[in-house]
């Protein structure tokens, strides 16, 4: 329901630096608590009526407590003209009010944007500015239960005094009993989890009891995220504070708790959370660009940012070219004369070097794109489960580790003394290469996987065309040619192959720091909290 | 009759001639010639893999002794080496000239490489980098079994080095613009992401940013009583970090000599 003015029934929207309302006919001031004294009616209902828009083309819905003109989408920056319908939504029980003004928000974001390079041109003009547009989104915040209880713990002590180091072991007795409060979690399936946790924390202490008078102005996204979906987490954090907190009140003792999580948990004798809805304000930001999106976030209580920048590749390439100008010519004063097998040698780690960069992008953008750790997304609670269950226990994963550290470690000695005695480079480059193309190997069977589940298939090109020059390179090894230009020749096939990735990381950069245009109408739970 | 006693009387006293001209540059009078010049400085040519023929070994001494103006040079050539060309080079070097200035140039069958090794003040001007780099322009003449202009082309680049000039490096700067390019992109990329970086971890929760957020950190009232008690204290010195005075830094140990080389 819309929030009119007493005095000449215009629309008052919510003013961030006065914290009261305004009407934006006759400026007249109202404090939120007089509004609702004249409203007591609608306070003490459960839902409250909002108006929601759906964009018809990704199927995001905003709602807002009154008509207002929506002419674009804030998730998929869609221009089309959004479906309107009144909705009976869950009341929430606590909001934090914008701190940040439009105004702030713009000028925190702008020079942000002036501190980071290669930023495209279209987003440095800021014409998109205008769409800066304050949402409030849902957050499940969680409360857990403490049965008044007592049991004993051990703890350590390590500190330094003079010239002494003391060890000292504790016997506590600990009672507990209580409430913990204040663990929030975005629940909105349409804001992404890595964003949430880029512009966290909110400070809870501010949080007002809700009023719609707050959202006078703003729009709020949707409860989508079932509340079971956090719990688990929720429980682990709030014993963890058990011990945290005995600890920190035994005079900074480290508390040993049990190894076993199930220990852990009868000890403190947690058992389930009780949650409620609470809005958290953001300021949201969209820029289109080629079918792809790009979100600038900020937190609109504090102002912490999270900013999707694409890079500018022909500013990329043109410093690339003055960096490589630069350093041909530190490296043509230096007295210094890098020898075929070695420039050789060097170029084929350095494609190794781009291809794990490369590797690592693909992966990025796999778990990005598949949500892997976005656990607000509720479509992604199937996959995670079937993860875990293929899981290793701890203790392989650590021998693991271990051995592969020390072939790591074997290796990299290996090159070192290689480089040492080898004179005539012959077996150095052999086994560079032969050691290079084998890592390039694996990362091109795990790049392939993963581009399999991402839009872009072809990522795994560039990581063939490393496998190709890396293998020539191995056959020039074995053969170990007298002529220089066989490895001049190798250094330029690798170079290649690493311009090769080079320009595809970029591409694929450009991808990573943007997001496919959302499609929530495939959303799962998406009529939970109506 | 007269005139064949004539010619065989002229073909003797040449040969005398001759055997007597080339005396005083065979100073160990053996199968190695060498030069001594009025500085003292040497130039020895030892064959031992009889690579070139007598003229061209002449043709290459007289070059050699121009670089007898600087210091002393010697051209060495083996077919059987049981150690690394550069090994034998500076081992050779010793006993040819001790520790005085000068150059060796190897032409190492054995192993199939040339090999430079220069001392003294000479180690200053050929060091490893240019001799690296003459080694670089002229072992294709060795590939090709050319082995005089390889030797010759070693001692005219030497002397360019030595009179102050520059000899051309084409491939030093192949080697330089490509490792520029390839650090120049995996510099600028690396910035790139690391001006992109997000400050959270995509994989995870952080914890701590969910109890900060909440208040937790500094709120324990749900700790209804806690009485800790010490069971046991153990200490000991903690081991002090090393620190004071350094020894005083090495003298200049001789300087040592400068090598490079590559397989032909």
């Amino acid at each position: 329901m819309a929030i009119k003015c007493p005095s000449c029934g215009g629309k008052m929207v919510f003013n961030v630096p006065t914290q009261a309302l305004k009407c934006g006919y006759c400026d007249r001031d109202m404090q939120i608590a007089d509004y609702d004294l004249s409203n007591t009616a609608e306070v003490n209902k459960d839902s409250y009526t909002v108006t929601v828009y759906t964009c018809p083309n990704c199927g995001a819905e905003l709602s807002a407590p009154d008509d207002q003109t929506v002419a674009y989408c804030s998730y998929c920056g869609g221009e089309s003209n959004l479906m309107m319908k009144q909705e009976e939504s869950i009341r929430p029980a606590q909001i934090i009010p914008f701190k940040i003004s439009k105004e702030k928000a713009v000028k925190t974001y702008e020079e942000a944007l002036s501190k980071s390079i290669y930023v495209p041109k279209e987003l440095k003009e800021g014409k998109h500015l205008d769409s800066f547009r304050g949402i409030y989104i849902p957050y499940l915040s969680y409360e857990v239960d403490l049965p008044d209880n007592a049991f004993k713990l051990k703890g350590t002590k390590n500190y330094t005094s003079g010239k002494w180091d003391y060890h000292e072991e504790y016997e506590i007795d600990a009672e507990i009993g209580g409430t913990i409060k204040g663990l929030s979690f975005d629940a909105s399936s349409s804001f992404d989890d890595s964003i949430a946790r880029e512009i966290s924390p909110f400070d809870i202490t501010e949080a007002e009891d809700f009023r719609e008078a707050y959202i006078a102005g703003f729009y709020s996204d949707k409860l989508t995220t079932p509340p079971e979906t956090y719990g688990e987490i929720v429980e682990e954090i709030a014993i963890e504070n058990v011990y945290r907190g005995i600890g920190q009140r035994s005079g900074g003792v480290e508390v040993i708790a049990p190894k076993e999580y199930s220990e852990k948990k009868t000890q403190t004798r947690v058992d389930g959370y009780r949650h409620r809805v609470d809005l958290f304000p953001v300021w949201f930001l969209t820029w289109k660009n080629k079918g792809r999106v790009a979100y600038s976030v900020m937190n609109g209580q504090t102002g912490k940012l999270s900013m999707d920048i694409p890079v500018d590749k022909k500013a990329f390439f043109k410093v690339s070219g003055i960096l490589t100008a630069v350093l041909f010519l530190i490296l043509s004063l230096i007295p210094m004369f890098i020898l075929p097998k070695t420039i050789s040698w060097l170029s084929a780690v350095f494609l190794m070097i781009s291809s794990s960069v490369f590797s690592g992008e693909i992966s990025k953008i796999y778990y990005k794109e598949n949500h892997i750790f976005d656990i607000g997304n509720v479509s992604v609670k199937k996959r995670k489960q079937k993860k875990k269950k293929t899981k290793f226990p701890k203790w392989i994963i650590g021998i693991f580790r271990t051995l592969l550290g020390l072939v790591i470690f074997a290796i990299g000695a290996f090159l070192v003394l290689m480089v040492i005695y080898d004179s005539s480079r012959k077996m150095t480059n052999l086994v560079v290469y032969a050691i290079t193309l084998l890592i390039q190997i694996i990362l091109f069977i795990k790049t392939t996987a993963r581009a399999a589940n991402i839009e872009k298939k072809t990522a795994f090109i560039p990581m063939l065309i490393g496998i190709i020059v890396l293998v020539i390179g191995l056959l020039i090894g074995i053969k170990n040619p007298v002529y220089d230009y066989w490895y001049y020749g190798m250094a330029i096939l690798c170079m290649l192959g690493m311009l090769a990735n080079m320009i595809s990381m970029i591409n694929y950069l450009n991808y990573l720091t943007t997001r496919p245009v959302p499609d929530f109408f495939r959303r799962e739970g998406a009529d939970h909290g109506k | 009759m007269e005139n064949k006693n004539r010619y065989a009387v002229i073909i003797l006293l040449a040969f005398v001639f001759v055997f007597i001209s080339v005396i005083p540059a065979f100073a160990s009078g053996e199968t190695i010639p060498e030069y001594t010049a009025d500085n003292g400085n040497m130039a020895v040519l030892d064959d031992s893999a009889g690579l070139l023929s007598e003229g061209e070994k002449e043709r290459l001494l007289e070059n050699m002794k121009i670089v007898t103006e600087y210091g002393h040079a010697a051209f060495v050539t083996i077919r059987k080496n049981d150690y690394s060309a550069e090994k034998y080079a500076k081992s050779r070097y010793f006993t040819l000239f001790g520790e005085q200035s000068g150059t060796l140039f190897l032409i190492d069958m054995d192993n199939r490489m040339i090999q430079f090794y220069s001392d003294g003040k000479f180690a200053g001007i050929i060091n490893n980098t240019r001799s690296n780099e003459i080694a670089d322009n002229i072992y294709k003449y060795a590939t090709e079994e050319k082995y005089f202009e390889c030797a010759n082309q070693a001692f005219n680049q030497i002397l360019i080095l030595l009179k102050g000039g520059k000899i051309s490096t084409p491939m030093r700067h192949v080697t330089n613009v490509l490792m520029a390019a390839c650090l120049g992109l995996l510099l600028n990329f690396l910035l790139v992401l690391l001006n992109r970086m997000r400050k959270v971890s995509i994989k995870e929760i952080n914890k701590k940013q969910v109890i900060e957020g909440g208040g937790l950190s500094e709120r324990t009232d749900f700790i209804k009583k806690v009485n800790s008690k010490m069971i046991s204290q153990k200490k000991k010195r903690h081991s002090d970090s090393s620190s004071g005075g350094g020894s005083g830094g090495g003298g200049g140990g001789g300087g040592g000599g400068s090598s490079g080389g590559h397989s032909f």
